[in-house]
């Protein structure tokens, strides 16, 4: 199911943070860019992937932000629930994480 | 990271934390953890320093009681805590959301009628710590 971030307005941007850990689960920057892709039940979203940024970087660790305009152009719909999966690498790792949000 | 729900703005709720280990072992951190409420991920509204939770009694637990005054405004905010264990930074992120309504002072929690010789006042205290007054008030 992944975190649940909440549920966002049909047409806002939606912005969320992740934590990017080792395996000892420490704070850790990715090697290179973390990614995204955001799911339906049907599958990948249109215009469903993405890559993180850096997030206050100066007081942080491996903290990342991603962010997606929610447009029912990209077939985005109230009462839906969506999935993130974060995916970027550690020490030469695939590591992954999945969130959920809904639109209301 | 956690969703801690829709609020309107004169809410007030707790932040938790519980400062650990990456194997979890509850741990007391190098200082008091910092707060920052981002709006949308773009823009840092306040930074405060969270208090501890029963010192003494459990390790490195947390927590900051916030009142949703001027400082906010409707939107999505992250609340990303931060803190060191053994200079080692650590964070953890929760989420809410503010939604139209409410009031940035906050309801009233008392109200007193003062009458006087050259006019009549009710002086109300808001949850938020302001105090006003409404002179010669009317009922229609």
């Amino acid at each position: 199911m992944g975190t649940y971030l909440g549920d966002w307005a049909l047409e806002a941007t939606l912005t969320f943070l992740h934590q990017a850990l080792d395996g000892s689960n420490t704070p850790v920057d990715f090697t290179g860019t973390g990614t995204y892709r955001i799911y339906n039940s049907s599958g990948l979203m249109s215009n469903g992937t993405g890559n993180l940024s850096v997030f206050d970087d100066s007081n942080t660790t491996g903290l990342y932000s991603g962010s997606k305009s929610l447009a029912a152009a990209d077939g985005y719909e109230r009462g839906q629930t969506y999935y993130i999966r974060v995916q970027g690498t550690v020490s030469a790792a695939t590591r992954g994480t999945l969130y959920s949000f809904t639109i209301s | 990271m956690a969703y801690l729900g829709r609020k309107q703005l004169g809410d007030e709720f707790l932040v938790l934390l519980q400062c650990k280990t990456g194997a979890s072992v509850p741990t007391a951190p190098d200082a008091c953890p910092y707060l920052d409420f981002w709006l949308n991920g773009t823009t840092l509204a306040a930074t405060v320093r969270m208090a501890p939770t029963e010192k003494g009694k459990i390790v490195g637990a947390f927590h900051y009681g916030v009142f949703l005054d001027e400082t906010f405004s409707e939107g999505y905010w992250q609340a990303v805590m931060r803190y060191t264990l053994s200079s080692v930074p650590y964070q953890q992120v929760d989420t809410f959301r503010i939604i139209p309504g409410g009031h940035a002072d906050g309801p009233i929690v008392a109200i007193k009628e003062y009458r006087k010789a050259g006019a009549n006042f009710i002086v109300r205290v808001t949850k938020g710590g302001k105090i006003k007054f409404g002179r010669n008030p009317q009922v229609n």
